[in-house]
C-alpha cells in the first residue's frame, strides 16, 4: 500500500517581502516571470507533482506575504509542513538578517518534533540584478549563516532567468521527502494539519 | 492596499470627469449669479472655475433644482444615470458648496481628490462608530485586544456563520482541514479587492457600505468605544457575503476530496461571477440570521467578543446538530421573496399539517403498492411517519434535537420560506400552490412517465427520486421540519422525477457504508437518511468518502430535526448504515404556501428549477467519480470504507454509475427546456 500511496508535501516559502517568494514559486510551478509586483496578500500556493527518484509526489508549495505575520494564519498553517524555504534577496541585506527571524518564529509557529532537523532551505534570490554587481551578501556569508544554522542547504536563484530554481526546488522536495517517517501506514489524501510533522532526517545532500 | 485604494480613487476620478462633463454642457446652473452678495464667504471660489455659486444658502437647493427641472427638462434624461446611479441633480447639488452639505463646501471637485481619497480610504481603514475597521485585520494577536487576532476571529465567525447556514458543508470543510482564513485573510483584508473585477467589486462595495449600523448601537455611540467590528451589520454582511461566495462553490468544494482542491477553488475564485447575485444571496442570508439570532434559536456560539457584551443577540451561530438550510447559489436566482409575517406563520402551521396529513396518506397508499410496499415503509415507519406529521412534530423534533422548548414551532417556517426563497424559482414557487402542486405533479409525471411519487405536502410539489439506496434497499425518508419535503427512496423502482435509478445493486452497496464509524454519530446516520430528501441540495458528512458525501449532496432537503422519524431507516441494518444515495439527484420543490397562483408558466419554471438543481448535483457527483477514477488508490485508504471502494474498483459500480447520471442529463435537460 505504500508504494500507492500519494504523498502530499507541504512547502512553506517565507521570507521578507520582496525578494522574490511568490516569483520562484511562478517560476517553478508555472515556468513565468512577470516584472510586475503583486504583493501577495495572505497566502497563496500552487501545486506541482514532482518525481523523487521513484516516487511521485505533489508539492503543494505555500507561498506567504512578506508582510503577513503569522498569528493571522494560525498556526494550523504552519503545522503541516514538511519543508520550509527561507527567501532573501542577495541585494538587500536587510532581508538575509531577518532570515534568523524568519526561522525562529517558524520554528515557534511549526512547533516541529525535531526543531533541530526540520528541513529547511535557503535561497538568495535575484541574483541576476545588475550582473551580481548590485548584491551585498555575499555567497560566503550565506553559506556561513546556513552553517550555522545546521547545515541549511542554500542556493543562489533568479527567478528571473530560471536559475537554480528547478534544482532549488527538487532538493527540497528530496529534503522534505526524506523527512517522512515509516509511520504512515496510511495518509489520507487530505492535508493533515492537525498533526506535527515529525522529521527526523538531516538536511539535504544535494 | 492598492486594491482598497485604486476603487476609490476610481470612483472619485469618475464622479469627477462626468462633474466636468456635465458642466460643460450645462453651463447655466453653475453660473454664479449671485455672486456679488457674499463673495468673502468663499475663498475657495475665488479660484473661478470651481467656484460654482456663492447665492444665499436659503434660496439655493431650491433654486437650483428648479432651475435644473425648468432651465434642461427634457435634457435631463439624456444624461443617463451612470452605473453609480448619480444623475445631474445628484452631481449639481453634490458640487455646490452651498448645496446639501452647505458649508461643508464642494462635495465633489477634482481639486479634493486627493484628500477625498484619502479620507475615503483612511475611514475605510480606521472604522468608525462600529463600522468595520479594516486595519484590525492586519494587527497581529497582540496588538489586538483579544487573545485572537481580529483576522482570525474574522474567520471564525465566518464558518459560524456558514454552521447556522450550511451545516453539511462547514463540516466537510472542517473536516478537510480547511481553515477559513486562508482564503479569507485576502477577502477580508481587501474586502474582496483580488477577487473580483472593478465593476464587480464596485457593486460589492455598494452593498456592504450600504449595510447599515445595527440598531443597537445607535444613541450609544457616546458611550460606546469605537470599534465592535464584529458587533456591526456590515462587518455581518460581509461575513455573510464570503458565505454566499462559499456557497457559490458549494458543489464543488462538496466534491472536492482533500484540501488542496478545496483551497484552490476557493482561492481562484471565479472572476466573473455577477457578484449582484451574490450579494442578494448574502442579503437573503441576512433576513435569515436575523431570525435565529432574534431569539427564536438560543446562539450557542462562542464568539466572545461578541458573546460578552451581552446586548447584542445578533448571534448567528447554531448548533452543528441544527437544520441547516441550503441554498443553491448557484442557480440563476430570479428573485428572492421573503416571508416572515406572522400571519402567514399561522397559514404555514395549518397548511403544513395540512400537507403533511395529505402527504402520509399518499404514503400509505403507496404501502398498499405491490411494488414499493415491502420496504418502503418499514413497520414502524408507519407510525413514526403518523406521529412526525402531527402538528406538532416540528416542535417536538425540535425540542428533542436541541433541547428547546417546542416555541420554535413557527421558527421554521420563516426559514424555509427563505430557504424555498433561494431557489431561484422562489418566486414561482411561492406561488405554486397547493392547488398548483397537484397539477405540476401530474404533469411531471406524465413528462416523464415514469411513476412519479410524488407527493406533495404543504402545497409542495415533491419529486422525489431515487436510485439505490441500501441493500435492504428502501427507505421512506420524511422530512418534517419541512414538512413539505418527503421523498421516497424506493428500492426497485423508479420513482420521482425523472429519476434514475442505478439498479445494479453493487452501485448501492457503493454507497453503504460499513458501519456508524465513520458517521460521527447514529444519530447522524439517521439524519442523513432524513437529509437525502427533497429540496435543496444537501450533504451528507457521514462517510468521508467524497464519492458518498459528493453524492449526498444531491438535491435533498436538510432536515435535521427529523431525527425522530428516521429511527426506523436505520435500524434494520445491522452493521451499518446506509447511505441512500443520491445518485440520482433529484429535486422535489418546496412551495410554500400563502400565495396563490396557477399557471402552467410556474410549473414550467419549477420543472427548470428542477432540472437546474439537477444537472448541479450531477456536477457534483461527476466531480467525485473523476476524482476518485483519478485515484482510485485513494480508496484504499480508508479504513472505514472498505466495501465502498471495493464497489469502486469494480469497474462495473463505476460504469453503472456514470450510465446512471448519463440519464440523469438527459432528463435535466429535458426539464430545462421545457
Amino acid at each position: 500500500m505504500a508504494t500507492r500511496k500519494r504523498t502530499l508535501l507541504k512547502v512553506i516559502i517565507l521570507g521578507d517581502s520582496g525578494v522574490g517568494k511568490t516569483s520562484l514559486m511562478n517560476q517553478f510551478v508555472n515556468k513565468k516571470f512577470s516584472n510586475q509586483y503583486k504583493a501577495t496578500i495572505g497566502a497563496d500556493f500552487l501545486t506541482k507533482e514532482v518525481q523523487v527518484e521513484d516516487r511521485l509526489v505533489t508539492m503543494q508549495i505555500w507561498d506567504t506575504a512578506g508582510q503577513e505575520r503569522f498569528q493571522s494564519l494560525g498556526v494550523a498553517f504552519y503545522r503541516g509542513a514538511d519543508c520550509c524555504v527561507l527567501v532573501y534577496d542577495v541585494n538587500l541585506l536587510k532581508s538575509f538578517e531577518s532570515l534568523s527571524n524568519w526561522r525562529d518564529e517558524f520554528l515557534v509557529q511549526a512547533s516541529p518534533s525535531d526543531p533541530e532537523n526540520f528541513p529547511f532551505m535557503v535561497l538568495g534570490n535575484k541574483v541576476d540584478i545588475d550582473g551580481g554587481n548590485s548584491r551585498v551578501v555575499s555567497e560566503k556569508r550565506a553559506k556561513t549563516w546556513c552553517a550555522s544554522k545546521g547545515d541549511i542547504p542554500y542556493f543562489e536563484t533568479s527567478a528571473k532567468d530560471d536559475l537554480n530554481v528547478d534544482v532549488a526546488f527538487q532538493c527540497i522536495a528530496k529534503n522534505a521527502l526524506k523527512n517522512e517517517t515509516d509511520e504512515e501506514i496510511y495518509l489520507p489524501d487530505t492535508i493533515d494539519f492537525s498533526s506535527g510533522s515529525t522529521h527526523t532526517s538531516s538536511s539535504c545532500s544535494c | 492596499m492598492h486594491e482598497l485604494l485604486a476603487p476609490l480613487v476610481y470612483v472619485l476620478h469618475l464622479d469627477i470627469t462626468q462633474l466636468a462633463q456635465v458642466r460643460e454642457r450645462y453651463e447655466d446652473p453653475f453660473e454664479d449669479r449671485f455672486n456679488t452678495s457674499c463673495e468673502d464667504n468663499s475663498s475657495i471660489n475665488k479660484e473661478g472655475r470651481h467656484g460654482f455659486s456663492s447665492r444665499p444658502t436659503l434660496n439655493f437647493s431650491a433654486e437650483n433644482e428648479e432651475w435644473i427641472y425648468k432651465v434642461h427638462p427634457d435634457d435631463l434624461p439624456l444624461i443617463e444615470q451612470d452605473d453609480f446611479g448619480f444623475n445631474l441633480k445628484t452631481i449639481l447639488l453634490g458640487s455646490d458648496s452651498y448645496g446639501a452639505e452647505g458649508e461643508l463646501g464642494a462635495l465633489l471637485s477634482a481639486r479634493f481628490m486627493e484628500h477625498d481619497a484619502y479620507s475615503m480610504f483612511n475611514a475605510l481603514m480606521e472604522g468608525h462608530n462600529g463600522d468595520i475597521a479594516l486595519a484590525d485585520y492586519f494587527l497581529s494577536a497582540n496588538e489586538g485586544k483579544s487573545s485572537m487576532s481580529p483576522m482570525l476571529e474574522a474567520s471564525a465567525s465566518l464558518y459560524q456563520t456558514l454552521v447556522a447556514i450550511d451545516t453539511p458543508l462547514y463540516t466537510h470543510l472542517v473536516e478537510l482541514g480547511v481553515e477559513p482564513q486562508f482564503f479569507a485573510l485576502r477577502w477580508f483584508r481587501i474586502l474582496f479587492g483580488r477577487e473580483f473585477d472593478l465593476e464587480m467589486l464596485l457593486h460589492l462595495w455598494d452593498a456592504v457600505f450600504a449595510a447599515p449600523y445595527p440598531n443597537i448601537w445607535k444613541g450609544n455611540e457616546a458611550k460606546e468605544p469605537a470599534n465592535f467590528p464584529e458587533a456591526s451589520t456590515r462587518a455581518s454582511f460581509i461575513s455573510l457575503f464570503a458565505v454566499s461566495m462559499i456557497l457559490y462553490l458549494r458543489s464543488k468544494l462538496l466534491a472536492a476530496p482533500n484540501a488542496t482542491v478545496c483551497l484552490q477553488k476557493l482561492l481562484n475564485f471565479p472572476k466573473h461571477v455577477d457578484v449582484r447575485n451574490l450579494i442578494e444571496n448574502a442579503k437573503a442570508l441576512q433576513m435569515l440570521l436575523k431570525e435565529i439570532s432574534s431569539g427564536l434559536r438560543p446562539s450557542l456560539g462562542q464568539h466572545t467578543r461578541f458573546y460578552n457584551r451581552g446586548r447584542t443577540k445578533r448571534h448567528m451561530t447554531r448548533p452543528p446538530s441544527s437544520p441547516s438550510l441550503h441554498l443553491q447559489m448557484s442557480s440563476p436566482i430570479s428573485g428572492i421573496q421573503h416571508h416572515s409575517g406572522s400571519q402567514e406563520i399561522n397559514n404555514h402551521r395549518r397548511s403544513e399539517s395540512y400537507w403533511e396529513q395529505k402527504w402520509i396518506d399518499s404514503v400509505l397508499s403507496d404501502t398498499d403498492d405491490p411494488v414499493s410496499s415491502s420496504k418502503l415503509v418499514n413497520s414502524s415507519s408507519g407510525d413514526k411517519i403518523l406521529q412526525n406529521s402531527s402538528v406538532l412534530s416540528n416542535s417536538k423534533e425540535n425540542s428533542r434535537l436541541n433541547g428547546f422548548p417546542a416555541q420554535n414551532n413557527t421558527k421554521l417556517t420563516p426559514r424555509r420560506s427563505l430557504f424555498s426563497a433561494f431557489w431561484k424559482g422562489a418566486a414561482q414557487l411561492l406561488t405554486f400552490e397547493e392547488k398548483k402542486s397537484d397539477a405540476a405533479t401530474v404533469s411531471v409525471e406524465n413528462e416523464n412517465c415514469s411513476d412519479c411519487q410524488a407527493a406533495d405536502a404543504n402545497g409542495l410539489f415533491m419529486v422525489a427520486v431515487e436510485t439505490s439506496t441500501s441493500r435492504d434497499g428502501v427507505e421512506s425518508l420524511k422530512k418534517d421540519t419541512t414538512d413539505e419535503g418527503i421523498v421516497l427512496l424506493r428500492e426497485g423502482q423508479t420513482a420521482g422525477f425523472g429519476i434514475v435509478r442505478a439498479s445494479d445493486p453493487e452501485v448501492s452497496e457503493m454507497w453503504a457504508s460499513d458501519d456508524g464509524e465513520t458517521s460521527s454519530s447514529g444519530d447522524d446516520a439517521d439524519k442523513q437518511l432524513h437529509n437525502l430528501s427533497v429540496t435543496s441540495e444537501q450533504y451528507k458528512k457521514t462517510a468521508s468518502h467524497p464519492l458518498q458525501e459528493a453524492v449526498c449532496t444531491g438535491i435533498c432537503d436538510d432536515i435535521g430535526d427529523s431525527h425522530e422519524g428516521s429511527d426506523h431507516e436505520c435500524k434494520d441494518k445491522g452493521d451499518g448504515c446506509v447511505l441512500s444515495e443520491p445518485n440520482e439527484a433529484n429535486g422535489s420543490v418546496d412551495d410554500n404556501p400563502g400565495l396563490i397562483a396557477s399557471n402552467e408558466k410556474q410549473s414550467r419554471a419549477v420543472l427548470q428549477t428542477l432540472g437546474q438543481s439537477m444537472v448541479e448535483s450531477i456536477q457534483v457527483i461527476e466531480n467525485a467519480i473523476s476524482s476518485l477514477s483519478m485515484d482510485g488508490a485513494s480508496a484504499a485508504y480508508r479504513e472505514t470504507a472498505e466495501n465502498l471502494s471495493k464497489a469502486l474498483l469494480n469497474g462495473k459500480g463505476h460504469l453503472t454509475a456514470l450510465s446512471a447520471l448519463a440519464e440523469l442529463r438527459k432528463i435535466s435537460s429535458v426539464l430545462l427546456q421545457m
